[in-house]
């Protein structure tokens, strides 16, 4: 019953979805990116759309003399639907795709014919350019697709394959100097024909050959192109003989198969399938984004070039069953962004450890938020993380072909040196850096005297500068190690104590560092006052509960108070043109932070919040008016 | 470790918008009855030492790439180095101070027609088409002449620079000084002063007012005979 219950319900939506271009996405896209231009256009009509900043440059932008676009509907898309990208890899060619809706066919061809004025052909109701350029571009009626694909280099070195293809067999090095630039490639190739006067027929003859088998093959369906494509190939016959030209071709006729055969897909062949894809949509997201293993992608994308360059790190195992899902949530009051990596049962096991380390509550004592600009916090077990990094660095290295078993005798004897208790005492991996306050510094700088005969001597003035001030916390269980080395740094004159706190001077600069050990903690700070403070117990703490939570419940926190920022930064020092952005900012920004939450079974999530000032309506239209007015 | 970077590069970010920038140019030319004498181009930017200090540990600010202490040093390289190869120019020094960020070029002349030649020079191999100047001296007449003919170029550069690029060029500015063994008769430029000793002529314009063609430079100066 609970079978037949879910599949009713994947069919049920998977109907739903098809309304839209989600059937146009195959069940092997590692990646796939979608915008909902129906939840948008709720934030945001059509007509309020048109007049935005960047709704009428665009407008702009694609209107001539005599065609004028009023409306960005004009192009014949459907933006009330859902667009996406993807991303497919295999071991020859990685496709990346773009699939937009359309809602009036005959409104968006008087818009490419307006826009480039290339002829359309129409096959069975495919259409696209006569002349393509290297990415893909087929349409119907209802949906535009364009496929940009890139060969994979290690492939095309396999014997079999480069004998099909007609390739040139070559070591790697010189092909990577060989694609790097048109012009080389011509020099060679002259020099070639130069120096091999004598068989330069044969040669020449031979590869078209080869070429002309190539399309055949390849290309079986779509015999019209081939002519077509020989006039192309007349024009590059300079270039014939490299292999870049050739995988080229190849990518681009590779790539028009695949829009074709995205057109006509059958849902059964869709990511509608993929329940793990399935389980990331969200209906009230207006973007998301869902990459399904990382470990696939590493061992198809990089794998070769990886194996080449740094000796066969196995990625692959560290990223197994490792994905993401990301979704953008644009509200009345908040621009939302919530993204969830999973990772393999091992490699989440390491996490929990080495994230098990709270923020030391401490820390808590010495914020003042009417002060507080920002602040970033982060939390680690030194003691975990020294215990499985060694064995994530073993596993990633243990498949090295050369020096496998090396890399391993050497990261065991790292652990075996290392006393990870002791490191883990001196720091134990927590740290919170506030940037609290901006305050105002005499610095002297050189100026001149003139005498009489406007001869001149060179003179020191004072001037005042602002900067900000910032207060690093760091716990430690044992400050003898980082006692000793402060007693070598008087030692040396590079720190001086006083009053209880140590002072490093930086030379050109106008900050002078402060840093005291106290109550377990190391204060780091550039603000003398409030060092004092912290020495004499006299800190005027003040944190609301809000910011406590973000603190402690997060292993990785970071907050900024738009308003704060803004206040404090010197205005008479910026032109007209940036007060007015300030001043801008000032009255339009509330709060930002980005927190990370603990492990949860395999999986991690991260959030990512800016808040929406009450003068706007919602989160799209604060876009759209941030960017208008930083584009001004 | 990461962290650490990030927060070093937060911190620069605001040091670098917090903190102020400007510099100025010092152009002397000391003259000497004969013709001979000694040129001298200072550029001091320590006003804005705590902004270049904190810009000089980025790779990039605004958009252009921050030069290293080796590429300033080799730019000063570059400047000697096509000095030496002028003819008249003799007892080139450079000096560099980069905790204040001062930097200065000074050589000897025989005549004064052998700095024009080395900048048109220069000014030629770099394609460079903005405002050039030039030197005259008639040691029989004792009259000095300095020529500048403003083009609009540098206007229009200055344009296409981003508005917080332009913010630099607002306290800038630039001095000129004359300095010579024999008194001033009389010199015709407004915006100039003559020294109390009467033996030197010092104009200080605003960097704007060069950019915009306001500020200028041109004077003709008659010596006592």
């Amino acid at each position: 019953m609970k079978k037949l219950l879910c599949s009713l319900m994947l069919c049920f939506s998977a109907f739903a979805i098809a309304q839209d271009t989600t059937t146009k996405i195959p069940n092997d896209a590692v990646v796939v990116a979608t915008i909902k231009g129906n939840n948008l256009l709720q934030l945001m009509s059509m007509e309020e759309l048109n007049n935005s900043f960047v709704g009428a440059e665009i407008l702009k932008e694609v209107s001539k003399k005599e065609n004028k676009y009023n409306s960005l509907e004009d192009f014949g898309f459907n933006l009330g639907a859902s667009s996406h990208y993807f991303f497919q890899v295999n071991d020859s060619i990685n496709y990346n795709t773009i699939i937009i809706p359309i809602k009036d066919v005959n409104k968006f061809e008087s818009f490419l014919k307006d826009q480039n004025n290339k002829e359309i052909v129409n096959q069975n109701g495919v259409k696209s350019f006569k002349d393509q350029n290297d990415g893909a571009i087929v349409w119907n009626d209802s949906v535009l697709i364009m496929v940009i694909g890139s060969t994979n280099d290690f492939y095309f070195e396999n014997e079999e394959v480069i004998n099909r293809y007609g390739l040139e067999s070559e070591d790697y090095s010189s092909y990577e100097e060989f694609i790097d630039g048109a012009e080389e490639v011509v020099e060679v190739e002259e020099y070639v024909i130069e120096s091999t006067e004598v068989y330069e027929e044969v040669e020449i003859e031979e590869v078209e050959e080869e070429i002309e088998e190539t399309v055949i093959e390849s290309t079986e369906i779509y015999e019209e192109d081939t002519d077509e494509d020989e006039e192309d190939y007349s024009y590059y016959n300079d270039y014939y003989n490299s292999n870049y030209t050739k995988k080229k071709e190849l990518a681009k006729k590779w790539s028009m198969s695949k829009a074709i055969e995205l057109l006509s897909q059958p849902v059964s062949k869709s990511i509608l399938q993929n329940k793990s894809y399935l389980k990331s949509l969200d209906d009230k997201a207006e973007a998301t984004l869902w990459i399904s293993d990382f470990s696939s992608i590493y061992d198809n994308l990089f794998g070769s070039m990886y194996y080449r360059q740094l000796g066969g790190l196995n990625l692959g195992s560290m990223y197994a069953d490792s994905g993401l899902t990301a979704k953008l949530f644009l509200e009345k009051d908040k621009l939302q962004l919530i993204t969830t990596y999973t990772m393999s049962d091992e490699m989440a096991e390491s996490y929990k450890k080495m994230t098990s380390n709270k923020l030391n509550k401490k820390f808590l004592k010495y914020i003042n938020e009417d002060r507080m600009i920002g602040y970033m916090s982060y939390s680690i077990s030194t003691k975990a993380a020294l215990d499985e990094y060694p064995k994530l660095m073993k596993n990633l290295y243990s498949s090295m072909p050369s020096y496998g078993e090396e890399a391993g005798l050497a990261i065991d004897l790292f652990s075996l040196l290392l006393d990870e208790e002791a490191v883990s005492k001196v720091l134990p991996g927590d740290m919170l850096f506030l940037l609290s306050g901006i305050s105002q510094r005499d610095v002297t700088y050189t100026t001149y005297e003139y005498n009489d005969d406007y001869e001149y001597v060179e003179i020191e003035n004072t001037k005042t500068e602002t900067v900000p001030d910032f207060l690093l916390m760091i716990s430690t269980e044992d400050a003898r190690f980082l006692n000793k080395f402060i007693n070598y740094s008087i030692k040396k004159q590079l720190v001086t104590y006083e009053n209880g706190y140590y002072v490093l001077t930086i030379p050109q600069s106008p900050l002078d560092v402060f840093f005291a050990i106290k109550d377990g903690i190391v204060f780091i700070g550039t603000s003398e006052l409030e060092m004092n403070k912290i020495i004499k117990g006299t800190f005027d703490a003040k944190v609301s509960s809000k910011h406590k939570k973000l603190l402690l419940d997060s292993n990785y926190s970071a907050y900024l108070n738009g308003k704060q920022l803004a206040s404090k930064i010197p205005m008479e020092d910026m032109s007209k043109d940036m007060v007015d952005k300030l001043n801008w900012f000032l009255n339009n920004t509330e709060d930002g932070y980005i927190k990370s939450s603990k492990i949860k079974g395999n999986s991690m999530d991260a959030e990512m919040v800016i808040e929406v000032p009450s003068t706007e309506e919602n989160a799209l239209k604060y876009l759209f008016n941030i960017i208008e007015t930083f584009s001004k | 470790m990461k962290i650490f970077t990030y927060l070093k590069f937060c911190l620069l970010i605001t040091l670098i918008s917090t903190t102020t920038s400007c510099f100025e140019i010092i152009e002397e030319v000391d003259l000497k009855s004969d013709g001979s004498g000694t040129m001298a181009y200072t550029l001091n930017m320590s006003k804005s030492k705590a902004k270049l200090a904190s810009i000089m540990l980025l790779d990039s600010v605004n958009g252009f790439k921050v030069p290293s202490r080796e590429d300033i040093q080799n730019g000063l390289d570059d400047i000697v180095l096509e000095l030496k190869k002028a003819e008249g120019i003799t007892n080139i020094k450079k000096t560099a101070d980069y905790d204040n960020f001062v930097f200065s070029v000074k050589c000897d002349f025989k005549k004064i027609d052998n700095i024009n030649k080395m900048t048109n020079e220069v000014w030629s191999k770099q394609k460079n088409k903005t405002p050039l100047s030039s030197y005259f001296f008639d040691s029989s007449k004792g009259s000095f002449k300095r020529q500048y003919s403003y083009t609009g170029d540098v206007k229009k550069q200055y344009n296409r620079l981003k508005a917080e690029n332009k913010k630099v060029f607002d306290d800038a500015s630039y001095t000129v000084i004359y300095r010579f063994d024999k008194e001033i008769t009389s010199q015709n430029n407004q915006q100039a002063k003559v020294s109390k000793s009467k033996k030197a002529v010092m104009q200080r314009i605003s960097a704007i007012d060069i950019i915009n063609g306001k500020g200028d430079i041109n004077n003709q100066i008659q010596l006592k005979k």
